[in-house]
């Protein structure tokens, strides 16, 4: 565990440099003032809005990166009939351990994703309610526990860790909706977006993973990040839907999930 | 409290590892159930600007309580856990108001999200821990939002820190729930 937890504090590290020369490059390429969201999607080669994010068959990308895209066009795609019947973007996947440690290495590299979502969303210093910055730390410490847990979990499947933030969901998802974030409640609704695809990808999981350990791992770490969501729903008054169950489907893009 | 017009059955907690999915689905209905219970007695407590969340969560139990009906098949008992019932009946009619309404209901919340977080680590049916999962998240919810409701701070929020607890002893116990 030593070898991982060093590997653990060098992921840290290694994100915590990278970000801030990447937002650099960035704003020097694109003015997000004048940039539509349509055309700062094709510069940042991103998915399509619709594609990027869907809980529960709902494009999520209509919340929180629309937002962050700016300059919304008016369609929402919590409402848009093209998007409401969407169907999930997941194959299903057999039970087995091959797919536990694809189910285990992506939760933990959304886990990782948080963790940093969280530090650059204080980093843009738009949050201005003391309650909202000390819920944001301390999701953020949540997240981090959860990422030490399922990277031994992650070790002990016998695969090498993933302890970099998911790079299709930070790219399509996190790091437009932090360039586009003009005030606090932009994070907000970041965030519980976030919380709420987690949660769902632990639920979808607890459906498809081999052992009762796992399952129970699994949702100790879900049921958390759904109360998370529901903080966030409050703290931000998005008044999101409040359906009786969380749905099963995987509520991320294909692509989001790694090789096990 | 207002419990069952039709004569109360306690299911027990099954007390061999693993939990087969028609007995945990079968025991997570009849918890549900007499939370519905406890829910038409808290409404009794509350007042106009609150109620309405109170009625989503008691709709969301019936909800709940449905599904597990479906899952346990057969086992099923349509009623709700009579031992709970009994155990929360004297202390809702203890409480003075909606103050202590929705502190009562958190605390409901807060149990029935870890007796779900404990059958999940038993129950060997993938299907039933998933439906158990779907709703654990959404109960896990409510406390949540409970916790803000009474005006809570970040540092009550997680009493638990950050791992929802599945340790039995934190939920709809076997103690409250004895076996026959």
């Amino acid at each position: 565990m030593n070898g991982l937890s060093r590997r653990l504090r060098d992921a840290e590290r290694a994100q915590r440099g990278s970000v801030p020369a990447w937002q650099d490059r960035l704003h020097r390429m694109v003015d997000r003032r004048r940039v539509g969201s349509d055309e700062l999607t094709c510069v940042l080669g991103l998915p399509s809005r619709r594609d990027v994010l869907r809980i529960g068959g709902l494009g999520i990308a209509g919340s929180a990166l629309l937002a962050a895209c700016g300059g919304d066009d008016g369609g929402d795609a919590r409402t848009d009939p093209s998007t409401k019947n969407a169907p999930a973007a997941t194959d299903e996947l057999d039970p087995g351990p091959e797919t536990d440690r694809v189910l285990l290495n992506t939760a933990l590299s959304l886990e990782v994703l948080a963790v940093d979502a969280y530090r650059r969303m204080g980093e843009l210093g738009l949050v201005e309610s003391a309650s909202i910055r000390d819920a944001f730390a301390v999701f953020a410490a949540h997240h981090a526990e959860h990422r030490d847990v399922l990277a031994g979990v992650v070790q002990a499947a016998g695969v090498e860790p993933f302890l970099v933030p998911n790079p299709a969901v930070r790219v399509a998802f996190v790091d437009p909706a932090l360039l586009g974030a003009t005030v606090q409640g932009d994070l907000v609704r970041l965030a519980h977006d976030l919380e709420r695809a987690a949660a769902q990808t632990y639920v979808h999981a607890t459906g498809v993973l081999s052992t009762v350990e796992q399952r129970g791992q699994a949702m100790a770490i879900g049921a958390v990040e759904a109360r998370h969501a529901a903080i966030l729903d409050s703290l931000g008054e998005l008044a999101t839907e409040k359906p009786a169950r969380y749905p099963t489907e995987y509520p991320l893009p294909q692509e989001s999930r790694l090789e096990g | 409290m207002t419990a069952s017009a039709r004569p109360l059955r306690a299911v027990a907690w099954p007390s061999v590892q693993p939990v087969d999915g028609p007995g945990a689905a079968a025991r997570a209905e009849s918890i549900e159930l007499a939370l519905v219970a406890a829910y038409d007695a808290l409404l009794d407590l509350v007042g106009d600007e609150v109620r309405p969340i109170l009625e989503t969560n008691r709709a969301h139990h019936r909800d709940h309580a449905r599904g597990f009906a479906d899952l346990a098949g057969d086992a099923a008992t349509g009623d709700p856990d009579a031992a709970l019932v009994e155990s929360l009946a004297p202390q809702l009619d203890a409480l003075g108001g909606q103050g202590a309404a929705l502190a009562f209901a958190r605390e409901l919340e807060d149990r029935v999200a870890a007796t779900h977080a404990h059958a999940i680590t038993v129950v060997d049916d993938r299907g039933v821990a998933q439906d158990l999962a779907s709703v654990l998240a959404v109960e896990a919810a409510h406390a949540a939002s409970l916790r803000r409701l009474l005006g809570e701070g970040a540092t009550e929020w997680f009493p638990d820190g950050a791992f929802e607890p599945t340790d039995p002893a934190r939920g709809f116990t076997p103690q409250v729930v004895p076996p026959g």
